[in-house]
Formats: C-alpha cells, structure tokens, sequence
C-alpha cells in the first residue's frame, strides 16, 4: 500500500490525534510524516501468510487477584493534586454544552 | 571517572570500612557534576538521601539486620514514580505533577535500604535515541560534553557512569536501557517483559515497555534486578515467575557456549562505523577462544523489524497518551473561551515536544480507518513472524550477540536528514522488545581514545541467568579487563 502523505492526510491525523498543528510547522511535519510512513511501508514486504497478530509477549501469563480493597489514596492527597477543588468534586472544563 | 559498584558499596557499609554517609555524600559530590555538566539529573533530593544515610548508619550502629542494598545510592529514571518527587518523563505537560505513591519497583529499593538520590533526564516520555527532547534540556556524554548520551535513559547512563548512584533505574520500550548504556560505557540491562513490575511507570507503549537497569558491571545490574523482580498485585502483566538468585548462580565459563550471530547484522554495523563492527568481532574472536562456538543463524530483516516496533509502539503510544487532555491529566491551556476540542487540541500541542507529537501522528495514522489493517495489523504479524524466527535461533544457539548500536555517541550538532535516520539507531535493540525477551548490552574493549562501544547478548523468555552468566564471562575481556585481546584499552 502506498499512501501519498499532504496537508489533508495530516490535517485529518491532527484532528484524530486531538493536536493543533501550528501553520509553519505543517510542511515540516508533511515531509516527515511522509519518512515515517515511507518506513512503515516496508511493513508490505515481509511475508505474513500463516502469522497471526501479536499483541503482546505472550509467555507473559498474568493471575488475576481477588476482588478486594487493597490500599489507596486519601482524599488530601487527591485534592492536593487536583488543580481545583470544590462542593466535594474536582472542578473540570465544562464538557457538555 | 571512577565507578563504585553496587556491592562494593554495599559490602563496605556491612563491614563497616564505609560509612553510608559518606558513600551517599560521595555519590551526592558526583551527583551535582552530573547535574550542573551534563544534565543528566534534573532534580537531587539531597537531604533526604543524607537522612536516610543516617539511618542505615544509626541501624548497623545498634546490630540490627541491614537490608540488602543499604546505603546504596541510586538514581531513578524521571518515568518511574517515587513518592514526593516530581515525575514528568521529560514532558512539559506533566509540569508540576508530584507523585503521590512509589512505583514497585522504587518501592523494593527503598525496602532493601538502597538510597534514592534523584531523578534522571531523559527523552520526553521516553521516545528517542538520544536524550535530547526532555523539557530539562539535553544530556550531554559522560566523555566527551560534545556528544549525546543515547537515549531514551541516558540521563542514568550517564549518572551511573559518572559515579552518582551506584546503578540506575530506567525504562526500555525500544532500547532505552541498552542504547545509552553502550554509547556511555557501563551495563545495561532489559529483562524479560513482565519480569519486572510496571506499576508506576509512565506507560509509552505497553506491550514493549520494561524497567532495566544500568549498572557499572553485569553482577551490579542482576544483583539491582533481583530485589525488583517478581510478581506484584498492582500490574497484571508482571509474570508469575519465580525469581533465581542471579548472583551466585552462574559461573563465567564460555566452554561450549553456543553464541548466535545473526546473517547480516555486523555487515549493517560495518557500513555504519567500521570501528563497531571490528570491536565486535575482536570480541567474539576472543570469546571463541575462550571456548565459545560461533554459529550463524537467520533471523528477520532488520528494516522489517523497524518498521513494526515504529508503528507498534506509535500506536500504543497514541492510545496511552490520549489520557493527556486537559482535563484528566497534565498541562491545561491557559487560553480563554476555548470550547472542548479547542481545550484538548491546545492543551496537548502546549504540553507535547515535537517528537512526540509525531510519533502520536504516525500512530494515529496506523490505527486508523482505511490504514489499520495495511499497517498496524501488518506490523502486529510481522512481529508474530520475528518472534519465531528468534525462536527457531534459539533452537541451535544459547545466546544470540550482536552490536548494541550501530554506531558510537553521535554529536549534538550533528543533522539528520528525517527522524527516520535517528530510529535506525534502534535496529538491533528493538528487537528483544518486539519478542519480550531479556538482553543486555556490556562495554567492549575500544580502540584507544575511542568512545564506548557495547555489545548485545539476548536470551530466551526468563533465562536472565544465562544471559548474567554469558555477560560476565564477556566482561573478562572488556575494557578494564587487564589482558585483552579485543584491542587496545580506553
């Protein structure tokens, strides 16, 4: 597969990736884009027939632990790290219109 | 440049020849160098690393039983959480985030009495090869200030190769341990993914994240190793394996050892820094006449092994770091009016250096629609089909060697065409990240006033004890060796 990497393509990864691309930095990011996918083609070269994906090491079997309350943060704490506090909540953006 | 090991250090206070005050005083004198020179620390917690010193001091003083690692002085990677400090994994965006809990891993050398004396810089949430993009500024080589330390832990390599702390946490997604260890000279070590406890780390990609450790020789890495290895409750990945006792399992024989070069990867070296190649082979040389046999094995084409650890590790990456918005986690633009998608999009563009921006893009682009199967998926096969071919290798050979890095630390000046010339430096070091398997990079012996040159071991699933046994027969004929046959000395 060969994809042809322009303002469009990154334009819409941008948006997708939840990043605002600043003007002058778009061409240099279009070229670079282009190297990084152009490396990722190479991907089309090596035969697969028979491999299924691998997400992870897969020797690496983990046990689940019981369902139990272990130890956790107190609440100073975590109103100490909260950039605002208030009514008993973290106080966020508005992100329902 | 004098470097204390871990035991040497340790031993010392048990005996009572060192005072864990002066050793941690010593250590906090390197530590300054360290930060003010070469910005490979950027924070020093010095008194309460004096405190805790005192401590180990008051303990032996009273007869009451010391930990294994007290009064050992060490530094933590500044992506591995330790209660109180900072932790910003190099980013702007967790500017002025301080962590409320210790990762598992500090957790167990705070345990074992080991002291914690600082964070180390590095590559902004770990993704480079040359610890320039941290927000704290660029590391500079323990040698030569004109040269980059490798990345991403390069801060640790080159606090551990300074002196300041006897070994170093990081972190090794790509190469991250071994890359910096080799460019900087001492042992880096990446056990076998799921060996150690990630609970605390700042995730990059999580099926190849691993904490290792960087030490100044292959007993100080595995003896670091086996107080943080082991299963914990707090990571679901972290293997139910039992953890053997590295340092006195193994002897440093060579004799029938059966060392595994893969077709075609010194060639890649040698067309990239001759001066590599021949001190690999020169090593090899000696090994087989340390009784070592040679065999050559077939594994994956090198440019394909690349191209799926970029668009694996871009795509978790792109996943792990989406929790950065604004809201949940990190910087929040100071820009007024903004609705929600103006929120997230400044927020993260502020907070997130330029390389990891993208490396966000590529990996958004490989998972999404119309792409995901050409490349994600792709990759996610190929290193299905990577993984057997080691596995095969390891059917005729007990350790596979080859170059940590193709190439000596690079200068700080030095341009590159696109970040793809820089990711090429991660060719032989991604590999035990895409299988999960563990590997270690020592020095080898160097040309005279040559800069470091390392050398990989890699071995099969959990079999550390291999890969520190073969490690430290190689060491016989590294650079502080006192014969060696490799060359001449650094």
């Amino acid at each position: 597969m060969t994809v042809h990497v322009d303002e469009a393509l990154l334009e819409q990864v941008a948006r997708l990736s939840r990043l605002e691309l600043a003007e002058a930095d778009k061409p240099g990011l279009v070229r670079d884009l282009a190297a990084m996918v152009a490396l990722a083609e190479r991907l089309g070269d090596v035969d697969v027939e028979g491999f299924a994906p691998m997400r992870h090491p897969n020797f690496a079997y983990a046990e689940l632990r019981a369902d139990e309350s272990g130890e956790t943060l107190d609440e100073a704490t975590l109103r100490g790290m909260a950039p605002r506090f208030g009514a008993g909540g973290f106080v966020v953006p508005r992100v329902v219109e | 440049m004098t470097q204390q090991g871990v035991r040497q250090i340790r031993d010392a206070i048990r005996d009572g020849s060192l005072r864990a005050e002066a050793a941690v005083e010593a250590a906090l004198l390197r530590a300054r160098i360290a930060h003010d020179r070469h910005a490979a620390l950027v924070e020093i917690d010095e008194e309460a690393a004096l405190e805790a010193a005192r401590a180990v001091d008051t303990a032996r003083d009273a007869g009451r039983t010391l930990g294994p690692l007290a009064g050992v002085p060490v530094t933590i990677k500044d992506n591995i959480a330790v209660r109180g400090w900072s932790l910003h994994a190099g980013s702007r965006i967790l500017e002025g985030y301080r962590s409320p809990f210790d990762a598992t891993a500090s957790k167990r050398l705070r345990d074992a009495g080991a002291i914690l004396l600082g964070r180390a810089n590095m590559d902004e949430f770990g993704m480079g090869s040359a610890s320039t993009s941290g927000v704290a500024g660029a590391v500079r080589h323990p040698v030569d200030l004109a040269c980059v330390a490798g990345g991403s832990s390069g801060g640790s390599a080159v606090a551990v190769a300074l002196g300041a702390g006897a070994a170093s946490l990081g972190t090794d997604t790509g190469g991250s341990v071994r890359l910096p260890a080799a460019l900087c000279g001492v042992v880096g070590l990446k056990p076998t993914y799921g060996r150690v406890s990630r609970y605390g780390v700042v995730a990059y990609a999580s099926s190849l994240d691993q904490i290792g450790v960087l030490a100044p020789s292959v007993d100080d890495a595995a003896t670091i190793l086996a107080t943080i290895a082991g299963p914990c409750p707090h990571d679901a990945t972290s293997a139910q394996v039992p953890v053997p006792d590295w340092r006195t399992d193994a002897d440093a024989s060579l004799e029938g050892v059966r060392i595994g070069v893969p077709r075609g990867f010194v060639e890649r070296a040698r067309a990239a820094d001759a001066v590599v190649a021949d001190a690999f082979e020169a090593t090899l040389a000696a090994a087989v006449a340390s009784g070592a046999q040679r065999i050559e094995v077939e594994i994956a084409d090198l440019d394909a092994a690349i191209a799926a650890y970029y668009v694996i590790a871009t795509a978790e990456a792109s996943t792990n770091l989406s929790r950065y918005d604004g809201v949940r986690y990190g910087h929040r633009t100071a820009v007024p009016g903004v609705d929600l998608a103006q929120l997230h999009g400044k927020s993260r563009s502020e907070g997130f250096g330029p390389e990891v921006q993208r490396r966000i893009l590529l990996g958004t682009f490989a998972l999404s629609a119309g792409y995901h199967d050409a490349f994600y998926e792709r990759a996610a096969r190929v290193r299905a089909r990577i993984a057997a071919t080691v596995d095969q290798a390891f059917a005729t050979c007990d350790v596979l060697a080859m170059p940590t890095s193709p190439v000596r630390a690079w200068r700080h000046d030095q341009a590159f065409d696109d970040p793809t010339t820089v990711y090429a430096m991660d060719a032989y070091t991604v590999l035990a990240n895409l299988c999960g398997l563990p590997a270690l990079s020592l020095p080898v012996a160097a040309p005279a006033g040559s800069l470091p040159i390392g050398l990989q071991l890699m071995a099969p699933a959990f079999d550390e004890a291999r890969l520190i046994a073969v490690g430290r027969a190689f060491e016989s004929f590294g650079p502080g060796a006192s014969s060696n046959e490799a060359g001449g000395a650094r």
